[in-house]
């Protein structure tokens, strides 16, 4: 038999020999650490939970659905039924609250030091010169002026402002006017005079004599100082 | 028509209406049929109720018991269900609910087979291996 023959073979299941020896590439640190960075946070925390009472849901309506129909009626399930009734209620109420502390991570910067919470809105926008406002966001307005009525310890700081075009008295009137419309907006969807302190403030900062229309709004700051995120799951 | 032969008639008839009930969800024909469809299956495969108590209570308990105890309790049943079937088979013209449940013995493998409601004792209470009750 020619040599070759022998050797070729022979090379190959060598090398194959070979390959299957080499140790496969493991590093479970890295990739413990992967998956831990994965299950971090309270989004992943929340959907795991909602992943779990989706499991003992389904359980606890097996069992029902045994029970109503009189199937499976050797099976003695009675208290895993009820057990994963209970756990699922749990795992529920858990993933509730750990969304409830994402989205206060989210909306963190919404929160003032003092533990109020305050969110700004430009809802309303005028031509120039103007006080009859050109554009607004009508359901904003109606959402915000609902608020609060609904909830009379929040304040609003109404902010008008004007471009940088013409006399400092004419923008300062033309501010309290943009101001008292969008007061009026407020008062109109519900809300008490007391709740909004009006500040006109005349011309924007910036180069004189321009014309901007980012300057010819009027911004409302609300500031909620018994707000608490999720209050009933806590 | 002689008075045996009326009272017969009489006895049917209202056998028939009375429990015309229990047919309320599909035609007197199909129920009928699936009666006869049934009775024929229980009579043929009745036997399976051997194999299905040993591994039932092979599972729930040891596999000691599932021979003994299972063997015996899967005879009986085996029994139980060829009889219901011939039932099934002869009163299959008058409607009825179901005589034994599940109806088919391969149906919810780890239900242990009741007969009118009734059970034979030392049942398995767990899950068998072959169905999960899903």
């Amino acid at each position: 038999m020619n040599k070759q023959c022998i050797y070729v073979p022979f090379a190959v299941l060598v090398a194959a020999l070979a390959a299957c020896s080499a140790p496969a590439q493991k590093d479970i640190p890295a990739l413990t650490a992967g998956i831990d960075a994965a299950n971090a946070g309270h989004y992943r925390q929340a959907i795991m939970h909602e992943e779990i009472a989706e499991e003992k849901l389904e359980e606890a309506d097996e069992a029902l659905a045994h029970w109503k129909k009189d199937h499976y009626w050797n099976i003695n399930d009675r208290q895993k039924a009820l057990d994963a009734a209970r756990e699922a209620a749990e795992h529920r109420l858990a993933s509730e609250k750990e969304m409830c502390q994402w989205l206060t991570q989210v909306h963190s910067q919404n929160h003032l030091k003092d533990g109020s919470v305050s969110a700004q809105y430009s809802a309303v926008f005028f031509a120039d010169g103007s006080a009859v406002p050109y554009k607004s966001e009508e359901h904003e307005i109606a959402i915000l002026g609902s608020y609060l009525e609904a909830h009379p310890d929040v304040s609003v700081n109404i902010e008008a402002y004007t471009d940088t075009v013409g006399s400092a008295a004419s923008n300062q009137s033309l501010s309290e006017r943009r101001a008292a419309t969008v007061r009026d907006m407020l008062v109109k969807n519900g809300a008490k005079v007391q709740q909004l302190h009006v500040k006109a403030l005349g011309k924007a900062h910036g180069p004189d004599n321009t014309r901007d229309q980012q300057h010819r709004i009027v911004s409302m700051v609300t500031i909620h100082p018994a707000y608490a995120d999720c209050s009933d799951l806590k | 028509m002689n008075k045996k032969n009326l009272f017969t008639a009489c006895v049917l008839c209202s056998a028939l209406l009375s429990t015309g009930a229990a047919y309320a969800d599909e035609s007197y024909l199909s129920g009928v049929g699936s009666k006869i469809g049934q009775g024929l299956a229980n009579t043929t495969t009745g036997v399976v109720e051997i194999p299905k108590n040993i591994i039932n209570i092979s599972h729930d308990q040891n596999v000691f018991v599932g021979i003994t105890w299972g063997l015996l309790r899967g005879v009986i049943e085996t029994v139980n269900r060829t009889t219901v079937g011939v039932v099934e088979l002869i009163t299959a013209p008058l409607p009825s609910d179901d005589f034994i449940t599940p109806p088919y013995v391969w149906n919810r493998f780890s239900e242990d087979s009741r007969y009118f409601g009734l059970h034979v004792p030392g049942y398995w209470t767990t899950y068998g291996p072959l169905d999960d009750g899903e």
